[in-house]
């Protein structure tokens, strides 16, 4: 069993490899940033600020996490790990660790320039509901896009496959500010998939008065999607390349 | 003490047979060379030995326990340098090290680690900046990084210089100077006659052979002579010996030294020919190796119809 060093000096490597990635960087900061202060006008809604945070944090959570781990998949990275003595549990649980603090970091830095720029900012309470979402949110996509590894044969189809399946979503769930499903029927879809929900998490959570946590029903369905992910994840996910 | 038991193992993708009811044992402190061509069941035996594949047939034990079910405790004994480097290029060969060194009960201090694959001066330089050679280095110091028990080679050799493979070598020699069991697949036959106490030959899925690289010289093949034979004599040699000649060398695996040495001996008497490069001996491993697995010998296929010829 590893101790809590072993755990520890995981989350510190899957931490360099991940502030070592470009598209990390790129997909969950500076796309976020340069779209609010291109969107901005001065006057940037809690709405716009809410959905590129959750845009920035998503970006790492699914893209990135997923794409790496098709990568090491790929180069046999993940083949060695599991010849090592450190348990999957372990393994996961040092990335996804990793994964949401940088996420994490990386919401604080869009949050910080919407505060610094344009006086969007969240009350204590909200700030702590805004890390729950961010964190959960997290979570929740890393699990589903564990699971979608399965369905990615090489590095090479990993970006058009996961970008397939996630920018779409975000964007129509509100990433941009405003969602496009209304309360028609996609709207009702869009409200049990796990982007809308965490950003309607974030966007209360920037309002005044908000509440320490987030809408139960927020959490809800990511905690249903996490769980879903997580199951799918270990029933299909493969350590060496098909 | 026996580390690692393999019963009539077999693996079947399909209807292709890849490995066909192998059976071997190897002992602690051992290291033992599977030779084999390409296709022979080499990799395949080491994916079941290290747990990545389960075998359709016969039963495998490493260290005791079935691959397959070995746990983290099992897997803090077994070292394994796989075929292809993996390794994650963004990060310093310490910072890999110590990732690693981190998982292992009882791992080796990074920086012996650093010093027996000579790495020392590059501990903090990226692995995506260093040579292919020193690359196969750092996979070499994290299949060893845990102490194993056993340890799992798989081709760690391939590709790379001389110098680079001679340092590969001292390595494993230090490696087995103590109680490691070591499984080394290799394509290289000089490396086998380097560092094995055994060789395992693979040929078509089966196992071929069982031996020490002297044995398989002294019974997979005929004792070769060799002469170097200026090209202006070349011309006058007798019709049996002629089509032994590879480029200024007579080159003749015989089936009697005594009779063929007789004739030769002769023949560079009457044709005034220096016999100080005369040499007499086993056949090397390569040849015993070609003759084990099957394969076509260009010496041999050349030469045909001769008297006392292997």
């Amino acid at each position: 069993m590893p101790d809590v060093p072993a755990l520890r000096a995981h989350v510190h490597y899957q931490l360099l490899l991940l502030v070592r990635t470009p598209r990390a960087a790129f997909a969950g900061l500076l796309l976020p940033l340069g779209l609010l202060l291109l969107r901005g006008d001065g006057h940037p809604g809690v709405d716009l600020v809410a959905g590129l945070t959750v845009l920035g944090a998503l970006s790492t959570g699914y893209l990135t996490h997923a794409a790496g781990l098709v990568t090491a998949r790929e180069s046999g990275v993940l083949r060695r790990w599991r010849a090592s003595p450190l348990p999957p549990w372990a393994f996961f649980g040092g990335r996804m660790v990793a994964t949401t603090l940088v996420a994490v970091a990386g919401a604080a830095t869009t949050l910080a320039v919407a505060a610094a720029a344009y006086h969007v900012r969240p009350d204590p309470a909200g700030a702590v509901g805004l890390l729950v979402a961010v964190v959960l949110g997290t979570l929740c996509v890393a699990a589903l896009g564990t699971a979608a590894t399965a369905v990615v044969p090489t590095a090479e189809s990993a970006q058009p496959v996961l970008s397939l399946t996630f920018y779409p979503l975000v964007l129509l769930s509100g990433a941009l500010g405003g969602t496009a499903g209304g309360s028609g029927r996609l709207g009702e879809v869009l409200s049990r998939l796990p982007v809308e929900p965490m950003i309607d998490a974030v966007t209360r959570a920037l309002r005044p008065g908000a509440g320490v946590l987030p809408p139960a029903a927020d959490l809800a369905v990511l905690a249903g999607w996490a769980v879903a992910g997580v199951i799918v994840s270990l029933v299909s996910f493969r350590w060496q390349p098909s | 003490m026996t580390a690692l038991v393999a019963d009539r193992l077999g693996k079947r993708y399909g209807s292709t047979v890849a490995l066909d009811e192998v059976s071997f044992r190897i002992g602690a402190g051992q290291l033992v060379a599977v030779l084999g061509p390409n296709g022979s069941g080499k990799t395949t035996l080491v994916e079941l030995l290290a747990g990545f594949s389960a075998p359709t047939g016969g039963t495998v034990r490493v260290l005791g326990a079935d691959p397959r079910r070995g746990g983290p405790a099992w897997r803090a004994r077994i070292g394994l340098v796989p075929q292809e480097t993996s390794l994650d290029l963004r990060l310093t060969v310490a910072e890999v090290l110590r990732a690693f060194a981190a998982a292992y009960p009882r791992a080796l201090p990074v920086g012996d680690v650093l010093a027996l694959i000579d790495l020392a001066a590059e501990a903090g330089t990226r692995i995506g900046a260093l040579s292919g050679g020193q690359r196969r280095r750092v996979d070499l110091g994290l299949g060893l990084i845990g102490r194993p028990e056993v340890l799992f080679l798989d081709e760690p050799t391939t590709g790379l210089d001389p110098r680079a493979r001679r340092r590969v070598w001292a390595c494993v020699r230090d490696l087995t100077a103590g109680d490691t069991a070591v499984v080394l697949t290799t394509h290289y036959l000089d490396e086998a006659q380097q560092l094995a106490d055994r060789v395992l030959v693979l040929a078509g899925g089966r196992l071929a052979a069982d031996a020490t690289p002297d044995e398989l010289r002294a019974h997979a093949a005929a004792p070769t002579i060799r002469l170097p034979v200026p090209p202006a004599a070349a011309a006058d040699l007798p019709p049996a010996f002629r089509g032994h000649l590879d480029r200024d060398e007579l080159v003749l695996r015989s089936a009697d030294v005594g009779v063929d040495l007789a004739g030769l001996l002769g023949w560079a008497a009457r044709a005034g020919v220096d016999l100080s490069g005369l040499q007499v001996g086993p056949p090397s491993l390569e040849e015993a190796y070609l003759v084990l697995t099957g394969q076509t010998d260009p010496l041999r296929t050349e030469r045909r119809g001769e008297p006392s010829h292997a």
